[in-house]
């Protein structure tokens, strides 16, 4: 079948599919409509006095961002975070650290970013359930051409319901997310799991993304192996040791104000084997964790490991 | 005030004529996006409670229809979403058992099973340019990404329907 015939069979089948929906204007939506034109109006009104009240706030506050202490001023971009690959072709990839949150108590209202410049947090309704501070993006950028972004929160102890990533025993939390707009999914890490000590200092989790369309460039986009974890304040590095013998320092990016602890994250070749090491201030080993991964399946069912793994999302491929 | 004048200066009549030119294209579009028809009036409803309930900020009144298509594709991408979220998490609990979606459609063409198989962004795009017959720019500022991606999609949809035609055919 030629391209063109293809294109007016799938035409058909769509016409065919598509239901004929005559149907007039319900009673009652007037006046839906109009009670969400009156909360519209409202919270127009809302964000326009926040917004005078912000800038006096902020008028106010330049004198104290100018003699802020020096740990609370932006870093520089790491420059290690995503491997090297080995393959011909060099994938685009790129790391960039977040600055730090202005504010994080409360809930982000601004619901799932959509924008594609924008780096994607997974928003999830009844989220203020177990949710301290605002999903934070501490460190995004590009993995095989694709979208990531790690996202760092406090969480109170919950105990989770089917929409839910699972059951939070409280402390800081995390979302490693792959796609401009989350759709390949991510996973939820937490210091604190049903797998780790409560005084845990490290936790790590795996994350396996292997749907690959037929016809797609594996070059650009899955197979996908990243792994992410949590540290607290007695861990003063985290080094990524691979089986071939090499070591890599992980960059740790501090949590927003309201989490006590940094994240870190990696993406490695599909199938890569070794060990993340957690160390402490004298350089003994306080934490570890295998690269439990292994190759990544070619599957829309993503793939995730690790005793620091609290939830999986999988990637988006079925309608209804 | 000019919020409130504007945004409850749309009349009963304005509103009906608004929701039977455009509700009924929205409850498809959603349909071929969800492949569940009854969930589809649902989104195709409440995607014209949303836009309708800000008309007044619309930049372009005129482009209402572009507005409720958008929101449309929006709110049936966080359906998969959660529907993808909260397949993992039964999965974690229960044992799983197969379940065959496409069953309860009619498959009238092998080709539709296809098509829902595909993942959302490239179903979407698909939908949008063969039954919205848009181009890649509006299917871009419908999926508020670049006309680039929605080309990388389209192509993707397109390679992975030929291998199942093909496939079909061995």
């Amino acid at each position: 079948m030629n391209e063109t015939g293809l294109e007016r069979r799938i035409q058909d089948v769509l016409d065919d599919n598509a239901p004929a929906w005559p149907r007039s204007m319900p009673r009652g939506t007037a006046f839906k409509v109009r009670a969400r034109q009156g909360v519209t109006a409202v919270a127009a009104i809302g964000v326009a006095v926040a917004l005078v009240l912000a800038s006096i706030g902020l008028v106010s506050a330049i004198p104290r961002a100018v003699t802020r202490p020096a740990d609370r001023q932006t870093e520089h971009p790491p420059t290690v975070g995503v491997l090297p690959s080995p393959q011909a072709t060099a994938p685009i990839n790129d790391v960039t650290e977040a600055p730090p949150a202005e504010s994080t108590s409360g809930e982000d209202t601004r619901g799932v970013p959509v924008h594609s410049w924008e780096p994607y947090t997974d928003q999830q309704e009844g989220q203020e359930a177990y949710l301290v501070t605002q999903k934070h993006v501490v460190a995004y950028g590009h993995v095989k051409g694709l979208e990531w972004s790690l996202a760092a929160y406090q969480t109170r102890e919950y105990a989770g319901a089917p929409i839910s990533p699972g059951h939070f025993n409280g402390g800081p939390c995390g979302d490693l997310f792959v796609g401009d707009m989350g759709e390949y999914g991510g996973m939820t890490i937490c210091l604190h799991t049903d797998e780790t000590a409560s005084g845990a200092q490290f936790a790590m989790a795996g994350f396996g993304n292997g749907y690959v369309p037929e016809g797609y460039d594996p070059e650009i986009g899955p197979p996908i192996s990243g792994y992410a974890g949590v540290v607290g304040s007695e861990i003063a590095r985290v080094e990524l040791r691979l089986a071939d013998g090499a070591t890599h320092e992980l960059t740790l990016y501090a949590g927003p104000e309201g989490v006590d602890a940094r994240y870190f994250d990696v993406f490695v070749d599909d199938g890569a084997e070794g060990t993340i090491v957690a160390l402490g201030q004298d350089g003994s080993e306080l934490g570890h964790g295998q690269l439990c991964l292994g190759p990544v399946p070619h599957s829309p069912d993503n793939v995730g490991c690790g005793k620091g793994l609290l939830g999986l999302a999988s990637v988006v491929t079925r309608g209804g | 005030m000019r919020v409130w004048e504007e945004t409850l200066s749309v009349p009963v009549g304005r509103l009906a004529a608004l929701y039977e030119e455009h509700v009924g294209r929205a409850v498809g579009l959603a349909t071929l996006l969800t492949g569940d028809r009854y969930v589809a009036e649902d989104i195709g409803h409440d995607a014209f409670l949303k836009v309708a309930g800000r008309f007044g900020d619309l930049r372009d009144p005129g482009a209402f229809g572009a507005y409720l298509r958008r929101t449309v594709v929006n709110m049936c991408r966080a359906r998969t979403r959660r529907l993808g979220r909260e397949r993992t998490a039964l999965d974690r609990q229960v044992p799983h058992e197969a379940v065959d979606l496409d069953s309860r459609a009619e498959d009238r063409d092998e080709l539709w099973p296809a098509i829902r198989r595909l993942p959302y962004r490239q179903r979407a795009a698909l939908v949008l340019r063969y039954w919205e017959d848009l181009s890649e720019a509006q299917i871009a500022q419908a999926m508020r990404c670049s006309p680039r991606a929605v080309n990388a999609l389209l192509s993707r949809a397109m390679a992975t329907l030929r291998g199942e035609i093909r496939r079909d055919a061995g």
